[in-house]
């Protein structure tokens, strides 16, 4: 009973030869070498690119090294084991038990890494914010999205996280990006006189997409009125350039146009 | 199907406006020479542009087009509609309409002093010719030098269109650079009608004008210049006609940042500022900066200074203009 269990077992798989094995080494070699220079040459590529190409080149990253990968594993395994029926419920019953077990966190990310290839909450060039952390997407790995903040700090985040985590995408795939720029007045100046003035300053930005709108909304606060003034820059990566033009020189003007600015006393009243 | 040849001085409205094909051939070059530039060491390249060979344009038959065109409109005293000519960088469009306007005695606008323009105590108006009842034809030369893209810079040309779109102006003609025009687009957002350029010129247009000779060459410097003729002009060898060798054009810095493409972009929308105004313009820059792209752009022939005023060279236009739409810039329609 005990020798036909073990010849069940190894009855799943073909004797391995000399030559079998060279292939498989050569298809994994292969492979490998496929997904490193798609991860080179394509950010490469990227990097001279600017606006919607820019993030489609980058985009193809993950999707190739994906389809790569699958492409190798169904060459490699029907060199491994006798792709029958009994065969396959044998060798995936015993892999669903190792993973259920040890590897569940791990393979849990490589699922979700698949699932976000597919319905693509962030792909590379995405500025996004995930538990707290914003940053833009460089690099989507197998079980990690790398992610580099404003301050140059790199964050990997499972994609674990994916499952149960609300994902902010600021530019879902595409150059625009909204930036809003808050100004804090004191409740007497004239809204409509600082809305005709903040829009100047947008639309005499040199960082400004023309082609997208520009918004400027007023919100009474206990302590005077907050503006926001919105906008698109020509490309997402010179968001935080964009806002300190448009603080800078709406500072200025409104200055010039002899507005007070209100003086809130602590960080907490921002919040309302 | 056969494309219908262009005449050389043809004037349209933009709407009827057409840039001359590119072929295949000459878009896969376009991407090996690119890839080419990436892939090998940077080359010094000189400064100055050979234009000895350029043919230089005469504009004389496109302001008796012009006047063809207009003649209707130009006898109709009842008629006190506006005729708007945007006029690509390099093009002689403006160079046309202004001795056609000087042919026919027509008063210019007088612009404004650009640098008043942002000073937030001045209040600069356009000022119009008193007695516009009596339907007095006049021009604006050059509206492009009517605003600097500074937070108190558009006040003139805000009022300028305010008071000629109602009729108050009466009638007038307005040049307009492209790119000037692209962004006031943004800025008085009301459709005009009456928007007139010069037909762009394809190959057959090119070869009537005598700037090179050869199908393949013609086509590929119709495609290089987007039928500008001053572009073609400046690429023009009049005395090399049998050269099949790629049109040398000035090559972008390898290592540019947003500065760079901010100056090149700022120059063009302005047609020309000097550093006091680029300064204005660009506060964000920082003046050593500033000063750094421009010295790199006039040294790779992308920039030329004239008296104090820099600009975007002829032969350096179709490079930056690819350079702004590589990044995303808001382009001319041209």
């Amino acid at each position: 009973m005990e020798t036909g269990s073990v010849e069940d077992v190894t009855g799943l798989f073909k004797s391995l030869d000399g030559f079998a094995i060279f292939e498989i080494a050569v298809i994994f070699v292969f492979a490998l070498a496929v997904v490193w220079l798609t991860q080179r040459i394509l950010p490469w590529v990227a990097s001279h690119l600017h606006g919607k190409r820019r993030l489609y080149v980058l985009a193809l990253v993950p999707m190739i090294r994906i389809v790569v990968l699958v492409a190798a594993l169904a060459m490699i395994i029907p060199r491994i084991i006798e792709p029958t029926l009994q065969n396959m419920v044998a060798t995936l019953g015993a892999a669903g038990l190792a993973i259920g077990f040890a590897l569940k966190d791990y393979v849990s990310s490589l699922i979700a890494g698949v699932v976000a290839i597919h319905e693509m909450p962030y792909r590379p060039g995405d500025w996004i914010e995930v538990d707290g952390t914003y940053g833009e997407v460089t690099h989507i790995g197998m079980r990690t999205v790398e992610l580099v903040t404003n301050d140059d700090t790199v964050i990997w985040v499972p994609h674990l996280k994916l499952w149960d985590n609300l994902i902010h995408n600021a530019n879902n795939g595409g150059p625009s990006l909204m930036c809003i720029a808050e100004f804090y007045t004191q409740p007497e100046a004239d809204a409509y006189q600082i809305r005709d003035a903040l829009e100047e300053v947008a639309l005499t930005s040199p960082y400004l997409q023309l082609g997208k709108p520009i918004a400027v909304t007023a919100a009474e606060q206990p302590w005077g009125t907050k503006y926001r003034l919105k906008a698109y820059p020509i490309d997402p990566r010179q968001q935080f350039q964009f806002i300190t033009d448009m603080t800078a020189r709406g500072k200025r003007r409104l200055l010039e146009l002899g507005v007070k600015f209100a003086k809130v006393e602590s960080d907490e009243a921002l919040k309302i | 199907m056969a494309e219908e040849p262009k005449k050389t001085w043809q004037w349209v409205t933009v709407d009827d406006y057409e840039k001359p094909a590119v072929p295949t051939v000459i878009k896969v070059k376009k991407w090996w020479q690119k890839f080419i530039r990436w892939i090998t060491p940077e080359q010094e390249q000189e400064g100055e542009d050979d234009q000895s060979n350029a043919l230089e344009l005469s504009f004389d038959t496109a302001a008796e087009a012009l006047d063809k065109s207009f003649s209707d409109w130009l006898k109709d005293d009842d008629d006190n509609s506006l005729r708007w000519i945007i006029a690509p960088p390099h093009s002689g469009v403006e160079e046309a309409v202004n001795k056609w306007a000087e042919q026919h005695d027509i008063r210019a606008i007088s612009l404004p002093d650009r640098e008043s323009l942002c000073d937030p105590d001045a209040s600069p108006m356009p000022e119009f010719f008193p007695n516009s009842d009596d339907n007095t034809l006049w021009i604006m030369p050059q509206l492009a030098h009517g605003f600097l893209r500074q937070t108190n810079g558009l006040r003139w040309v805000r009022e300028f269109f305010s008071t000629v779109l109602s009729g108050e102006a009466g009638k007038g003609i307005i040049v307009c650079d492209s790119w000037a025009w692209a962004f006031l687009e943004k800025v008085w957002p009301v459709p005009v009608s009456q928007l007139w350029a010069l037909q762009g010129l394809d190959q057959h247009a090119l070869e009537e004008l005598g700037l090179a000779r050869g199908d393949g060459r013609l086509r590929a410097l119709a495609a290089l210049s987007r039928g500008n003729a001053g572009v073609a002009a400046a690429y023009s060898e009049r005395y090399q006609r049998s050269s099949e060798k790629p049109f040398e054009t000035p090559s972008v810095p390898a290592e540019i940042n947003d500065a760079t493409a901010f100056v090149c972009y700022a120059l063009l929308v302005h047609r020309g500022l000097n550093k006091t105004q680029l300064i204005k313009v660009l506060p964000i820059v920082s003046g050593s900066q500033l000063e750094i792209q421009l010295q790199i752009l006039h040294q790779r022939g992308l920039i030329e200074r004239e008296q104090e005023f820099w600009s975007v060279t002829v032969r350096g236009y179709p490079v930056v203009r690819e350079l702004l739409a590589s990044r995303g810039f808001w382009l001319d329609r041209f």
